[in-house]
């Protein structure tokens, strides 16, 4: 029985780093330090602590997550962990810090911390909603399912469009010919559509097919009789194409957002260790 | 360019064609959907080649590093004639005569052998564009830590201004938090407190800057190394890097971990009171005053303020209710009313106030005159005896001049006759005797030399003896002295009189914070009849409006509201006592000492720590005046060692003379440059040299 990452082990890892949030929360409303607090003081030098390995920890699951099999516990259990803990970290690092900031490589650190959650929440929200409206779009086929599906209708419409006028043809295969999915960086996160087709001996824009199907669309509306059901029939099945084809766009816009924030969140999370190295280290050679 | 396109596909058995009419000025050939002439073969590059019209011709152009065979031959630009047959990898474009409306014809055959699945020809996931995660996270890995760590580091070797003036990352970077104002114009030099890496901050370091700082107790008789129990150096109770916030602790708890309970901590000495809170537990206050002892020294004493044997017996009388009348008192010439202030006047910052004395306050009302002859003339307010000398002077004079003046002064002296109705009366002046001794009594008819010096002296005297007696004992000294009569020139004593000048010297209390309150508020002088009375309020008064730290209902204080705690009789934290205005530096034994802190006795010797005399290079002076360097040897004023023999080496280890010149081989002596010389410096040949 399938529970989510953030439901694992009945939520143990919520409560957790709830219990550390408001534990962190209530020890500093407690405190009264003899100075201002600062990541100087007893409690700022215990929350730091924690902070810095937390932050450790949680990369340590880019090594974790490689051996799904061995290793304590399960991957599931450690992301479940790691995006609790790493959430709590916002609270527990901004208490650290007695609300000083400043322009240094201290405050420095905490941005880029702050990068890394924030994306990591992000990817929190990507997780959680779009496998599952992956499947819902392509109603439990897999994408190579649709694949093999267009590559069929593929085949259909060149037999379709066997006896069907020299630009009807034209049209139809130069669409097929000219269809372009997926692409770059941006093609993929924003479902941009290059496909191109030839209409009156021009290469144009087909984005989603659209070119093609008001040719087809306003070839039928010119026809009658025989040729009419021969060119209703290519429409028809033109605009399943079509329609597979927007899914396979979308899908692949959906499966391209839930990885790109990783693109961000790992290298950002080893700028952050280099800072936080470089905080540790400057609070003590200038203590 | 009108040209006509007939595709031709062959499909196993199908053999499809289809004809494009393409008009336009460039007809581009390659993969790309792009293109005018799409060849989807995987193995042909996107854009490959373009035909376009030269002249009347058209020509086909290959692209960048691309080429194609014409009529079997590679090449790269050509001009196309019906007939020929270009071959792009493998397929074939053959030129045709125009037909129809196009000015050119083209046949295209693509040889499809192998058609992609469709997902594969495009890149479908991200994972497929391959982003360099690794590589970009290790590159800012080492970014930063060259940044933020490796190269303001590098200031520990070349020195951290050095970085700082370059632009290069310095230490700036780590600054945690800003400096108080106080220290901000440090905020550039970090080591000017961060003396030694990963060492916290030293007492030296605050030293350096703050020399005179104070302990709060007695740390010789209280143990010499003594920590204070709530830190064991600045850096525990003073916290930087905190921007505005104070450097300085206000909080009880400082305090009150040890003055809570004294004898706890075993610093109990007797003489505090245990206190925490200012509300809760404060002692009641106690006063120091001044009280004079046998030998006429003024010694500090302390009391409780509500100890009924409290007097301030300062020898001086002054009822403070007389002269704060609201209806005023007779002055010289009106009626004055006094205020506080018309004799208390606070010192700037209002913790002390200026001495009351005679001459300012009192004189312009209780004037020193002792003749009503001359209201003008006023004894001085010193000493006695040279008042004395004031009036047999003036009496003096006085007799020189009644001398001369004979009769006018004769008339002058009769009582004064006024016109009254009902007779007359005789008038007097106030202060004259009517069985005065008139001058003209005295003087018999002849004046003789020295009957009349006798009589000058006697006259003078018997006057003097008379003002003196009613100055001192019944009109203006005993007015506000005590007066004890003495043997001697002068019988009169006037008591020593001293005000007691700061009542709560443990205190510091300012009158500016306090300046919209009354001063009868506190000080109950209005209805005070004896100087001896303290007039200092009680803890009660303050209570009224100030509480302990957390105190609800009142202003909220804290010990350092009133005490200090670095307190400036004890002795100093720091070895430096002080630099004097000349720039001697003084240890706190109150020796001159040199940076290194050696002694320099008076006749300008130094002395080590170890109580052995030195040179400024360190080296020690024997009992025999020998000069013994760190490692033991002897050595000579320069430096060089002198061995058993008595032969100088000098650093290097070569044997020198008394001038520093080296001494080579069969004693022949080598000056600084090398050139060899003779024992009076003079150079010699080396035809010379034996």
């Amino acid at each position: 029985m399938h529970t989510s990452f953030l439901a694992h082990a009945k939520g143990r890892y919520f409560w957790l780093a709830a219990l550390l949030m408001v534990g962190s929360i209530v020890i500093y409303a407690m405190d009264n330090p003899t100075e201002a607090p600062n990541g100087g003081t007893w409690l700022g030098y215990a929350l730091g602590t924690i902070g810095a390995l937390l932050i450790v920890w949680l990369a340590y699951l880019g090594r974790r997550k490689r051996n799904f099999t061995h290793g304590w516990g399960t991957v599931k259990g450690w992301v479940s962990a790691h995006v609790y803990l790493g959430s709590s970290l916002l609270v527990v690092a901004t208490l650290h810090t007695g609300f000083q900031f400043d322009w240094n490589v201290h405050t420095f650190t905490f941005v880029l911390m702050c990068l890394v959650i924030f994306s990591g929440l992000f990817g929190v929200f990507a997780y959680r909603t779009y496998p599952s409206a992956r499947n819902d779009l392509k109603k439990n086929q897999t994408l190579d399912d649709i694949f093999l599906k267009v590559e069929k209708i593929d085949s259909e419409l060149a037999r379709l469009t066997a006896d069907s006028s020299s630009d009807t043809k034209m049209v139809v295969s130069s669409a097929i010919e000219r269809t372009v999915i997926g692409g770059g960086y941006r093609d993929q996160l924003f479902g941009r559509d290059h496909s191109s087709v030839v209409v009156d001996g021009n290469v144009v824009s087909n984005k989603g097919q659209q070119q093609a199907l008001e040719f087809l669309v306003e070839k039928l509306s010119r026809t009658e009789g025989k040729e009419n059901q021969s060119v209703g029939e290519v429409v028809r099945t033109f605009n399943t194409r079509k329609q597979l084809l927007d899914i396979i766009r979308e899908d692949i816009r959906m499966q391209s957002t839930a990885q790109v924030w990783l693109l961000f969140h790992i290298p950002v999370t080893f700028a952050l260790i280099a800072a936080l190295i470089a905080h540790i280290f400057s609070v003590f050679v200038y203590r | 360019m009108k040209l006509t396109v007939r595709y031709i596909q062959s499909k196993g058995a199908t053999r499809e064609v289809n004809e494009v009419v393409f008009d336009g000025d460039r007809a581009t050939i390659g993969r790309g959907t792009d293109q005018t002439i799409q060849i989807p073969d995987r193995r042909t590059p996107l854009a490959h080649s373009w035909l376009l019209v030269r002249g009347k011709n058209l020509e086909l152009q290959a692209g960048n590093s691309q080429s194609f065979t014409i009529n079997n031959q590679t090449s790269r630009r050509v001009e196309m004639n019906p007939g020929d047959v270009v071959d792009i990898l493998g397929h074939e474009f053959r030129v045709l005569s125009a037909e129809g409306d196009s000015e050119y014809l083209i046949e295209v055959e693509i040889k499809v052998s192998d058609v992609d699945p469709l997902r594969d020809r495009f890149k479908t996931r991200l994972s497929q564009l391959n982003f360099p995660v690794r590589s970009l996270s290790w590159v800012l890995f080492w970014l930063i830590v060259s940044v933020s760590i490796l190269i303001p580091s590098f200031g520990f070797l070349a020195g951290m201004d050095f970085m700082r003036a370059a632009p290069v990352p310095d230490d700036r970077q780590w600054l945690a938090g800003k400096l108080h104002t106080t220290h901000a114009f440090l905020s550039n030099n970090c080591e000017s407190c961060h003396a030694i890496p990963f060492v916290p901050a030293r007492d030296e370091e605050c030293l350096n800057c703050h020399l005179s700082v104070r302990h709060h107790y007695d740390t010789k008789s209280l143990g010499a190394h003594r920590d204070y129990q709530i830190a064991s150096d600045c850096q525990g109770c003073h916290r930087e890097h905190n921007g505005a916030q104070a450097i300085v602790r206000s909080d009880q708890a400082l305090c009150s971990s040890c003055h809570s309970n004294l004898a706890d901590v075993g610093l109990d000495t007797g003489k505090l009171r245990n206190t925490a809170d200012f509300l809760e537990e404060h002692p009641s206050f106690m006063v120091s005053f001044l009280e004079m002892q046998p030998d006429e020294t003024w010694q500090m004493q302390r009391m409780e303020i509500w100890d009924d044997d409290l007097a301030e017996v300062s020898n001086l009388k002054f009822p403070h209710d007389v002269h704060m009348s609201e209806d005023g008192i007779d002055g010289v010439d009106r009626v004055v009313v006094l205020e506080c202030t018309s004799c208390h006047v606070s010192e700037k910052g209002g913790l002390q106030f200026r001495p009351v004395t005679m001459e300012k306050h009192c004189a312009s009302c209780h004037l020193l005159t002792f003749d009503p002859e001359t209201p003008d003339r006023v004894v001085p307010h010193g000493a006695p005896l040279e008042l004395i000398r004031q009036l047999e002077g003036y009496y003096a004079y006085q007799f020189l001049q009644q001398q001369n003046l004979g009769a006018a002064a004769q008339q002058r002296t009769e009582p004064q006759k006024v016109e009254l109705p009902g007779g007359q009366r005789e008038a007097r002046r106030p202060g004259r005797r009517r069985n005065r001794q008139m001058i003209t009594d005295l003087m018999p008819a002849q004046s003789a030399g020295e009957t009349l010096t006798l009589k000058a002296k006697t006259f003078v005297e018997q006057s003097v003896k008379e003002a003196a007696t009613n100055l001192f004992e019944r009109q203006t000294c005993t007015i506000c002295h005590e007066i004890s009569p003495q043997e001697g020139e002068v019988p009169w004593k006037i008591l020593p009189v001293r005000l007691t000048e700061d009542w709560f010297p443990m205190a510091e209390f300012s009158h500016d914070s306090h300046i919209n309150m009354g001063c009868v508020g506190c000080h109950e002088a209005d209805t005070s009849t004896e100087a001896t009375d303290v007039l200092m309020p009680d803890i009660g008064s303050c209570r009224t409006c100030h509480g302990g730290e957390h105190a609800e209902e009142r202003l909220q204080s804290t010990c350092i509201s009133c005490h200090k705690f670095h307190i400036d009789a004890q002795g100093p934290m720091g070895a430096l006592l002080l630099i004097d205005e000349e720039g001697n530096l003084i240890d706190t034994e109150g020796n001159y000492v040199d940076e290194r802190g050696n002694i320099i006795d008076e006749e300008g010797k130094l002395i080590d720590t170890e109580g052995n005399y030195v040179d400024e290079r360190g080296n020690i002076i024997d009992a025999e005046g020998y000069l013994i360097d760190t490692d033991g040897n002897y050595v000579d004023e320069r430096g060089n060692i002198i061995d058993e023999e008595g032969d100088l080496i000098d650093a290097d280890g070569n044997y020198v003379d008394e001038l520093g010149n080296i001494i080579g081989e069969g004693d022949n002596l080598i000056d600084e440059e090398g050139n060899l010389i003779d024992e009076m410096g003079n150079l010699r040949e080396p035809a010379d040299i034996r």
